[in-house]
């Protein structure tokens, strides 16, 4: 595989033999075991595994640290035992029982989920741990005074699971019953992963409020790993009753929790086919280990220890197992990585292979893009924005100036939702937009780049952009597990944007580059690739915080007239932040000066530059003004 | 004048992982000395008041301070030594009072007698925070706080005092006057170690500036000759 | 009713002396957070170590005719004991767990702190056992002195030494942040780590200071419910971990006061619920409050907003 190819590993492309290789494994394997107590351990490794995939994408994918995963687990499997046996004497069938199981552990993923829009990170974990402390209790203490889930002794004689008029008896037959469910989980998993909603996790998980505020849904986001992990342990909880045949409070408690995070992380967090490979042989180990037993824990504890400190990405993550069958070496891109970073001195036309179509109408300079009637912002005991009135019209570039601290980060924060303003409001395009939650009002039309770079910095170029097309986008979980034509359509289409956006920029940040890491490109190339990420959002109205600091003066000049071709050949409108000077002069319409939050001058640049307030305010009376 | 040198970087590299961020840097400063260091975002300037700090490591070069290396040692001893800096933003610690401000910058000290007269010389420099001695740090203004950071710098008695854009955030009228302050400081005997963007203003005070670009000194040259200089004025003066 | 009625005042010394211990543990995560911005999961493994210790010295300065020395001796080198041997654990899990961590993403250090957790728990369990390890306090005390009476309401030596002693030490946790030149290098730290190196503070030490000092303090919590309700197991830090950091939460977390506080509030809450409701959801009660405290108002009482950085 060349170079240019990495990274566009062309859409639904299937590895088909490692595939039949695998399931010709799993088909095989119970009839070369010894006994079925080997067997009874492969069948095990499956449930892990769905256990482990589950909790990836809420951990994993999404990066929330849901310590109360075994609760959902828990609820799945005491459903199935209350509606499937002597306990209450209700029998449901296993086909019915098992998506009730799957629904109503969703149900209270999401109940708890929703408490992640407000808590994050260690608090999170506390809040989860906490919950699945509450539900263990319960289990324990709800015998008395009725008798629901028989407290510390469980449910059992539970019914066997039952599909078509099949009963699963035999440990062979839970055995593929558990095989079928799991591939389900693995395919789900993968599906999942390339798709809007893995790369919106992903981000999410890299930086929250850059997602936002490239139009990604936090909260729905969240909630939807929530959902999916935790119907994806209560199916698993379902199956894992029906096999035992009873379930004891002691299934779901802390050191289960334990064994399937230590999955994870052996795995890599979020590399599903890691975290498969470290299910297996967190299964296999310990009963090849028994006479260790007692050290198990310990053993758990202490590979969570090491393995953060030493290889946080997991132990086989770096193995490409894909790599493996077909023969080739991974990370060619590595070594070029490091050598393109400090290089970067070509600068070729735009790419030829997506071309950006360029604006035909003429601008309608009397329409009001954007307006802002006095807005103000305190924060505790500082009003950062005072008053400020603001329009920009379509096809202006404007620029704010003034000293630090004047409040210009916030105009821009408050733009774009992720402030609300304390008073005053504001309207893009003829409507109110004033309070809007980011993601809506990037999907408006107005995107922006950060002053201190936010990209995804463990992400590709690639997927930077494309991320960036979540707003723009509507696959839903049906059609993305089920690929349907219209989502692989709209993949297709999101590629296109976000390869087009980055052609403009050349050679800088198409080809071979489409796969580098944001992190590894240097410092003007992930400036560029922060606009890049802007315009894929398909906005109208872009906010440029600083685009030209830490760039010298020839990387300068070119970006000033890169911003100017954007205006005059494709249609965007322009907010800057600049400090400098000249470039501020050169490029903007109008420009608007700030300090202690409030507008001191409006007008083009020379008008300002010779405004005796600004002198004194910003420009500096010695030398200050060109 | 190579006797009273005090503060002397030869060759020193710096990288963040791959990254280079100080490439060859050359800068040497005399006693009583006040030096500026000049340039824009990200070219470097902080990175180098850090290493001198020994908060960051150089990857090459040595630094050596009153003629011992200083490069391999930590923080501590660097202050211990007599370095001293008033940190961009001037980062007062908020939630403790001025007092308590002023006492943490002698925190390597023993002395206590000399160290109360040294609050008291403070306080003479600075009446605006004399009256606001059991305040917390948040509740000062900004020039009140860039006062306080100064003070707090010279609490350790510093030999060598580094300063790291004294003029950010700050209203245009404070910046004179803060300007005016390290001026009179220095006249004190202290030599002084400037980083700034504001080059105006730091050159109008500085006996000589230092340019950095990319990591690396593009220009060295007394104050004034660099106010004139044809590439200063288009890049950094605004006056070309 | 009013047996429920009359059952309040006693309830009342139950929550302040539980009271005690939550802020004990509580000021062993809030100053960790303060400084470092990470839950010390590990905490609340600390503080059944502790209570192991206090059990091993009692346990060996006893003989079955008696103590070996006096009564009141033993008890303070069993909160002593329990002190040092917690505090140097405490620097110890700091410097190998979680000093290498010092810039990774905070979900590593979770993790991590979570994996010592689980060494602590089941080390002790691996040599001590799963069984109950009992407290035989009854010779330390005087009969004499066993239980006071104040207003009708018996008070027990025990709870009385319990709130005595949490007090004592949560006042001179308070002189020391307060008064001394540790103290105040220890809140430069957590204001402003970067300007507090600077200063020449060496904020490793400083950071190992306050491992010492906060698992010191929930190592005596340890030892002091160990005293109070005369026995302990391995599984007791798991509960009592998620309370100190209930209690934690619930005054601010990050607030020296806001913890003893937040212990304070939650041990009354706490023993007045046992006698509302009932004493099988007693764990559930603190649970509770701790979601909560986090969703309503996830800052607690005394905890300031830090407003999100763009």
């Amino acid at each position: 595989m060349s170079l240019e190819k990495i990274g566009s590993r062309k859409f639904g492309e299937i590895p088909i033999l490692p595939i039949v290789i695998v399931l010709a494994v799993i088909i095989v394997l119970p009839h070369t075991l010894p006994n079925n107590y080997w067997i009874r351990i492969a069948g095990n490794a499956g449930l892990w595994t769905m256990l482990a995939l589950g909790l990836n994408v809420v951990a994993g994918f999404a990066g929330l640290l849901d310590l109360g995963y075994v609760a959902f687990y828990a609820i799945g499997g005491y459903i199935y035992a209350l509606l499937s046996s002597g306990h209450l004497n209700i029998h449901l069938p296993f086909w019915l029982v098992l998506p009730i199981c799957v629904v109503v552990a969703s149900g209270f993923g999401l109940a708890l989920g929703s408490t992640s829009i407000r808590v994050r990170g260690d608090y999170l974990a506390i809040v989860t741990l906490a919950f699945a402390q509450i539900l263990r209790l319960l289990l324990l203490n709800l015998d008395r005074p009725i008798n629901i889930t028989g407290g510390p002794n469980g449910i059992i004689d539970l019914d066997y699971a039952g599909l078509f008029g099949f009963t699963f008896r035999t440990v062979t037959q839970y055995y593929y019953l558990i095989m079928f469910f799991a591939l389900l989980v693995v395919l789900a998993s993968f599906r999942l992963k390339r798709s809007r909603l893995g790369r919106g996790w992903e981000a999410i998980r890299e930086d929250e409020l850059a997602s936002n505020a490239m139009g990604v849904n936090i909260t729905f986001m969240k909630l939807m790993a929530f959902g999916i992990g935790a119907g994806i342990a209560g199916g698993t909880g379902a199956i894992f009753a029906s096999w035992q045949g009873g379930v004891f409070p002691n299934n779901f408690d802390f050191p289960q929790l334990v064994t399937v995070y230590c999955m994870l992380i052996l795995g890599g967090v979020g590399n599903i086919m890691g975290v498969i490979v470290a299910a297996i042989i967190l299964s296999i180990l310990p009963e090849a280990l028994r006479e260790y037993g007692a050290y198990r824990m310990i053993g758990y504890g202490l590979m969570l220890v090491i393995l953060m400190a030493v290889r946080p990405q997991g132990i086989i993550g770096d193995i490409n197992l894909g790599s493996i069958f077909k023969g080739r070496k991974k990370d060619i891109t590595k070594k070029t990585d490091e050598l393109q970073a400090s290089e970067d001195l070509f600068y070729t036309a735009d790419s030829q292979d997506y071309v950006k179509p360029l604006r035909k109408e003429k601008f309608d300079k009397d329409r009001i893009l954007l307006q802002l009637q006095s807005v103000t912002m305190d924060f505790v005991g500082l009003r950062a924005v005072n008053q400020l009135n603001l329009e920009i019209r379509e096809g202006e570039i404007i620029s704010i100036i003034g000293p630090n601290g004047a409040g210009k980060t916030t105009v821009f924060n408050i733009i774009t939702g992720i402030y609300p303003p304390t008073e005053g409001s504001i309207y893009f395009d003829g409507e109110e937009i004033t309070g809007l939650k980011p993601y809506r009002i990037v999907k408006k039309g107005i995107a922006r780049t950060f002053q201190t770079l936010r990209l995804f910095t463990n992400m590709t170029v690639l997927e930077n952009t494309m991320v960036a097309q979540h707003c723009r986008t509507k696959s839903n979980l049906f059609r993305i597990l089920l690929r349907l034509p219209r989502f692989l359509k709209e993949e297709e289409k999101i590629e296109r944007i976000a390869k087009e956006n980055l052609g403009l920029f050349g050679a800088r940040l198409t080809g071979f580059r489409y796969a580098f890491k944001a992190i590894n490109l240097s410092y003007a190339n992930r400036r560029r690739l922060e606009i890049a990420r802007a315009l894929s959002t398909e906005c109208k109205l872009i906010l440029l915080d600083e685009p030209s600091a830490g760039m010298n003066p020839k990387e300068t000049e070119e970006i000033t007239r890169f911003i100017k071709r954007l205006r005059d050949d494709y249609g965007y409108s322009f907010l800057i932040i600049e400090h400098k000077l000249n470039v501020v002069k050169s490029i903007s319409d109008r420009v608007v000066v700030l300090d202690y939050g409030r507008k001191i001058a409006e007008g083009d640049y020379d008008d300002v530059a010779s405004n005796d307030y600004v002198i004194e305010a910003y420009l500096g009376r010695k030398k200050g003004h060109a | 004048m190579p006797n009273n040198t005090i503060l002397q970087l030869k060759n020193v590299d710096v990288h963040y992982g791959k990254i280079q961020a100080l490439a060859e840097i050359q800068i040497s400063i005399n006693e009583a000395e006040l030096v500026c260091l000049l340039g824009g975002n990200a070219s470097g300037k902080s990175t180098t008041l850090k290493t001198i700090l020994g908060v960051v490591r150089p990857s090459a070069g040595s630094i050596e301070f009153l003629g011992d290396r200083i490069d391999r040692l930590p923080t501590k001893k660097i202050v211990e030594k007599g370095v001293s800096i008033v940190p961009e933003n001037r980062r007062i610690f908020p939630k403790l009072t001025v007092l308590e401000n002023l006492e943490l910058g002698a925190y390597l000290r023993n002395d206590t007698q000399k160290i109360a007269e040294d609050m008291d010389r403070i306080f003479d420099l600075f009446p605006r925070i004399k009256e606001r001695r059991q305040q917390y740090g948040a509740t000062l203004s900004g020039g009140e706080q860039q006062m306080l950071a100064m003070g707090r710098a010279l609490m350790s008695r510093p030999k060598l005092l580094l300063m790291d854009e004294p003029s950010m955030g700050l209203a245009p009228i404070l910046v004179e006057s803060s300007f005016e302050i390290i001026q009179r400081v220095n006249q004190e005997g202290v030599t002084i170690f400037v980083v700034e963007q504001n080059a105006n203003m730091a050159l109008s005070i500085a006996d000589r500036g230092y340019v950095l670009q990319l990591g690396r000194i593009v220009l060295h040259d007394e104050a004034q000759n660099l106010l004139n200089n044809e590439m200063m004025k288009k890049a950094y003066l605004g006056t070309g | 009713m009013d047996l429920i009625l009359q059952q309040i005042p006693q309830q009342l010394v139950n929550g302040i002396t539980i009271g005690g211990v939550y802020a004990l543990i509580a000021l062993g995560y809030t100053m960790v957070y303060g400084i470092l911005f990470m839950l010390n999961f590990a905490h609340g493994e600390v503080y059944m170590i502790g209570g192991f210790t206090g059990w091993w010295v009692l346990h060996l300065l006893t003989r079955s005719q008696g103590p070996l020395v006096g009564g009141f001796v033993i008890i303070v080198l069993m909160i002593i004991g329990a002190m040092a041997l917690t505090g140097l654990l405490g620097v110890a899990i700091e410097r190998f767990a979680y000093r290498p961590l010092r810039n990774a993403p905070r979900m590593n250090l979770l993790l991590s702190a979570l994996g010592v957790s689980i060494v602590l728990q089941n080390l002790v369990l691996r040599f001590q056992g799963a069984k109950i390890r009992f407290f035989h306090t009854s010779a330390l005390i005087p009969e004499g002195i066993r239980t006071f009476e104040i207003g009708g309401t018996i008070i027990s030596f025990m709870r009385l030494l319990v709130i005595v002693v949490s007090l004592v030490l949560m006042f001179v946790l308070t002189w020391f942040v307060k008064k001394t030149k540790m103290g105040k290098a220890m809140r430069a730290t957590a204001q402003d780590a970067e300007a507090a190196t600077f200063m020449g503070i060496d904020t490793n030490r400083i950071i190992m200071l306050t491992f010492l000092i906060g698992s010191a303090l929930g190592g005596a919590a340890g030892t002091l419910v160990g005293l109070l309700f005369t026995q302990v197991d391995y599984y007791i830090g798991y509960a009592a971990g998620l309370k100190g950091f209930t209690a934690a939460v619930l005054g601010g977390i990050g607030s020296i006061p806001g913890a003893m506080l937040g212990g304070f509030i939650l041990g009354l809450v706490e023993s007045l619920g046992i006698t509302f409701i009932s004493s099988a959801y007693k764990d559930v009660i603190a649970f509770v409050i701790l979601i909560l405290v986090l969703i309503i108002r996830p800052r607690g009482i005394l905890g300031e907003k830090e407003p999100e950085k763009v």
